[in-house]
């Protein structure tokens, strides 16, 4: 067994050789007899282009490629791991489905079975849950993995065909906050910039980013921009020591959620220093903020809650103001707030420049630094010593500054408040969409941007940022969908969260979940788990590996994987990545997209298009509680009765017209064709099909074969006349700002406002602020759940380099595996001795929700500061998530897995 | 800043014809492993305790006989391990 140190030492080196483009001895020889192709590496967002070695059939060899501009050839050891991933003991190659005496029984043991016998199950239960149910009885969990054309066949599906809203991502617990934040700012999703600002910056200051294990070429990108540039300076903000302190000339460890008050700290420096770039501001800015009392995100309804969870979940309907919040909100201390607004958390409107700065008074360098300090061990000077270097950082015209932020900003009860705090300081200062300058959100997986994002595979989006409540947005969909009008139901469909409280309620009866985990990865677990068992819902899981998803369905449907199939994913910089079927998938294995295909077939215009019941849908044009019949509108398009939905939604004529074989395949196979016995080639088409929501609307993609060209590696959209677009917004780059103007704000969602004050609106009237973006005042809050005299400890949950969420597939990978076998409790050595703990024992992690063991680690690479412990979610055999609270931002509905309050004993 | 191993990965130049004498001083180094070598060029590790210490570290093989250049190429901070 290679030990851990000789691993990391031979991954370096492999890396570096990469790098500059030495052939290692390993590579030369499996060199023989195998043919390269490009392709994004599987895991995180960051997009690194990978170079595959096939040999036959079988994937043999991954090297880092190095004409990709991401990573430059360098990969991470998790990029290392692409080819292996494939080939775990355990992968699933047969359906599986609960049976007894030959029938599918909820309660029997999985039997394997034909796809026919699963299809056949599937659709009876699809039958019996909307028949009883109607379109909110059903629903698929998505995927940040999805390629774009998976996310699209299941949005299309459900929200065209099942006229269901009830699909949304694991992405939602990725960055839906930070989806928030932009279309709240600028009125249309994705970054300004991308990943170019490193090499053009002064400043990297990563928020509750821990990038060098989670994003680790971008990380090795910064560290090289520092070490060739004395005067580059990095900043880590974070409520632990992390690697990404090692390189960092500060590291500031905050108390959680503090974060919101020191970026008002920062704001009223830029204010009082007069920093503010008021040209900018006065042409492109306007100022906002919304109501305060806006909830966590937790079930109002206490009928399944366990007995300990009651005083949290209070929290949901009133706060006692903490005598902090008291003083961040202008309030009273002790003042007792109703959460009235938490069903309207959105909503905002338009302040004054002198409102927005009173808001900030509050905000002084003694009081935010009293406030943050998250080390008790740290002088208290100190502390306030960086605070002040930060706002110097901000304020100074002539540094140029990019924020960085990932799970501690999204992952965060106020996680859109504080993406829209990053962009206030940054735009107060005009440092926003030029190069070197803006604040930029990190995602974790390799299509949350690309897929659940652009797509929009979430339960209240359509493609390209359109959304089902708008009507405008409803009609063009039905248009472009050859749909008849109202097939589209305008009532916003259940977030992932939600999903699994409808398990639990009984209200959701058949769902499907792909590419995804959601039984490990949702917080609260305990609840799911039992409802997925209990509650009579047929669970349907489209998994490679056997994770606790798959073990708690009704139906495991095995799926084929990367390099199994065509694909393309987009990365958080808007860059689109393409890519040809490698391998034929295992046994069988087949892809999710004629999974879908397949399924859909089975369905018929007049199961789903005839008049449905929608509890509580109330919008223009629609009856309450009803979605109309549309079969004889439907007759009129082509849509008789008795069509499938695979014919009206997916083998239209259109799409039959991208005929396969094709020539770009370049003689590479297309497995989804050969199993549908199909001549039409569905990732291409359908790939069309879905860009032509978004060319000539400020989302543009390239051509499907301009992706294979040779030397293309991905495009950056929008892709205007041929070109990508490095940073949006800004008249030198960017091809959608109006003629004349030098920034050009133009996301057109949410411009239009009502006037107000600090404490709410005072003008009805609407004022529109086209090209403006907008700068949020956000205040203070505290979290729903703090530690107290019994549970005394926070707990935050995340990633490790080595494995990759729920280490479905890191944890087949010999290496990976041996370098980080199972997750630790990291602990300040001090809060263990207190505890009778010492490293390497055994301990209970216990929360009003539920409690799970882990071994004790004082040392390692997290430096936790007393009162803070740190287990990650990768190991399905530590299951922190059953001890983890599902509050969720009342705006994004994103989970905050960064802060909830345990105790740890001697188990 | 922090306890933590240090690993980098460094890319060597070599002086032609001072291949085998550079090499051996290289790998004489203590914390230096020489891992792969193309032509005029090798890649090798180097553990540190700290970033001062990597920096040294990476000063002293620069100033070797036979070493034309050396460039930092990756950089680890994992945590310490016995």
């Amino acid at each position: 067994m290679t030990s851990r140190r000789e691993f990391i030492k031979r991954s370096i080196a492999a890396a570096t050789a990469a790098a500059v483009g030495i052939r290692t001895a390993e590579a030369a020889e499996a060199d023989a007899g195998v043919s390269w192709d490009p392709t994004p590496c599987r895991f995180c967002g960051v997009g690194c282009g990978i170079l595959v070695g096939t040999r036959g059939d079988r994937v043999v060899a991954i090297k880092g490629d190095p004409d990709a501009p991401v990573n430059r050839g360098l990969l991470c050891v998790k990029g290392y791991a692409n080819a292996k991933i494939l080939y775990g003991e355990d992968r699933l190659t047969r359906p599986l489905l609960r049976m007894k005496g030959g029938q599918y029984d909820k309660d029997g043991d999985f039997v394997p079975v034909s796809w026919q016998q699963a299809f056949d199950a599937m659709e009876a239960q699809f039958r019996r849950a909307y028949g009883e149910l109607g379109p909110t009885g059903v629903g698929i969990m998505g995927s940040g993995q999805y390629t774009v054309v998976e996310g699209y066949v299941a949005a299309k599906l459900v929200k065209a065909g099942f006229r269901s809203n009830n699909i949304d991502p694991n992405a939602r617990h990725c960055m839906a906050s930070a989806v928030a934040g932009m279309m709240q700012t600028f009125g249309i999703d994705e970054p300004s910039g991308c990943y170019d600002d490193i090499e053009a910056t002064d400043t990297v200051v990563a928020w509750g980013a821990n990038m060098a294990e989670m994003h680790p070429m971008l990380w090795a990108r910064v560290a090289d921009r520092r070490q060739r540039n004395p005067g580059v300076r990095i900043v880590h903000l974070t409520t632990f020591g992390t690697p990404t302190s090692g390189i960092a000339d500060t590291e500031i460890v905050f108390k959680p959620n503090t974060d919101l008050a020191i970026w008002n700290y920062i704001a009223r420096e830029i204010v009082a220093r007069k920093k503010v770039d008021r040209d900018f501001v006065a042409k492109h800015c306007v100022f906002a903020t919304g109501p305060m009392d806006i909830g966590f995100g937790m079930r109002r309804d206490d009928s399944h809650a366990f007995p300990a969870e009651l005083d949290t979940r209070a929290r949901e309907r009133k706060v006692k103001l903490t005598p902090e919040e008291a003083v961040a909100q202008g309030a009273q201390p002790g003042e007792v707030v109703e959460q009235k607004s938490a069903a309207d958390a959105d909503k905002h409107w338009l302040i004054s420049w002198d409102e927005f700065v009173k808001a900030l008074q509050p905000y002084t360098l003694d009081f935010v630094a009293r406030l943050s300090q998250g080390d008790a061990e740290e002088p208290p000077e100190k502390h306030r010593q960086k605070l002040q270097q930060l706002a110097d950082f901000y304020a100074d015209p002539k540094r140029k500054v990019v924020s960085y932020w990932t799970m501690g900003f999204n992952q965060h009860t106020r996680g859109t408040w504080i993406n829209e705090q990053a962009y206030m300081a940054h735009l107060l200062t005009g440092k926003q969409a030029t190069p070197g300058n803006g604040g930029f959100s990190l995602t974790g997986q390799p299509s949350a941007c690309g897929t659940a994002r652009e797509v929009g595979t979430f339960s209240h989006r359509l493609p390209a940022d359109m959304v089902v409540t708008n009507p405008k947005h409803r009609e063009r969909a039905e248009q472009r969908w050859n749909l008849p009008p109202r097939t589209i139901n305008p009532k916003v469909g259940s977030h992932i969260t939600q999903m699994m409280r409808d398990l639990e309620d009984g209200k959701l009866k058949w769902v499907w979940v792909q590419v995804t985990n959601p039984f490990q990865s949702t917080a609260n677990a305990n609840h799911w788990i039992k409802a997925a068992r209990d509650k009579g819902a047929f669970l349907i899981v489209s998994d490679v590996y056997p994770g606790i998803s798959a073990k708690v369905a009704d139906l495991i449907l095995p799926s084929a994987m990367i390099f199994e199939k065509w694909g393309a994913y987009g990365n958080s910089e808007r860059r689109t990545q393409l890519w040809r079927q490698q391998v034929p998938p295992p046994g069988d294995a087949r892809t999710d997209v004629w999974q879908m295909l397949e399924f859909s077939k089975r369905i018929r215009v007049k199961d789903c298009w005839g008049e449905q019941k929608v509890p509580g849908l109330a919008a223009d044009g629609f009856e309450p509680g009803k979605l109309p019949d549309v079969l004889g509108e439907a007759g009129k398009l082509g849509h008789a009765p008795d069509q499938t939905l695979y014919e009206a939604l997916f083998a239209t004529p259109g799409n039959r017209a991208f005929k396969w074989p094709d020539p770009v395949a370049r003689g590479h196979a297309n497995h989804t064709v050969a199993a549908l016995g199909a001549d039409w080639f569905p990732e291409k088409a359908l790939f069309e099909e879905y860009a032509g929501f978004g060319r000539g609307r400020g989302h543009d993609l390239a051509p499907f074969d301009r992706y294979f060209d040779d030397g293309v590696r991905g495009l950056r959209w929008p892709v205007v006349n041929g070109k990508e677009t490095p940073w949006r917004f800004n008249a030198e780059y960017d091809p959608y700002v109006k003629k004349g103007a030098r920034f050009d704000f133009y996301g057109a969602a949410m411009k239009e406002l009502p006037s107000g004050d600090l404490h709410g609106v005072t003008d009805a009237k609407l004022t529109a602020v086209p090209g403006k973006a907008k700068i949020f005042f956000r205040p203070y809050a505290a979290p729903p759940e703090s530690p107290d005299a019994e549970y005394d400890l926070w707990l935050s949950t995340g990633r490790v380099l080595e494995h990759w969420h729920s280490g479905t597939m890191t944890r087949r990978v010999p290496e990976l595996y041996q370098a980080m076998p199972s997750a630790l409790l990291y602990m300040n050595p001090r809060d263990a001795e207190k505890r009778g703990l010492k490293r390497n024992d055994v301990a209970w992690i216990e929360s009003r929700r539920g409690r799970i063991k882990a071994v004790v680690e004082t040392r390692g690479r997290y430096r936790m500061p007393a009162g803070m412990v740190y287990v990650p979610w990768f190991d399905e055999g530590v299951f922190i998530n059953k001890v983890t609270l599902d509050a969720t931002c009342p705006i994004s509905k994103q989970t905050d897995f960064k802060k909830c309050a345990v105790k740890v004993t001697r188990a | 800043m922090m306890d933590a191993m240090n690993i980098s990965g460094i890319v060597i130049g070599i002086v032609p014809d001072q291949r085998d004498t550079c090499l051996d001083a290289v790998a004489a180094l203590p914390g230096v492993d020489v891992h792969f070598v193309e032509g005029d060029r090798a890649v090798v590790t180097q553990e540190a305790g700290s970033t001062a210490e990597q920096e040294e570290g990476l000063r002293r093989i620069q100033a070797l006989p036979g070493v034309a250049h050396a460039e930092l190429v990756y950089h680890w901070f994992g945590e310490d391990i016995e």
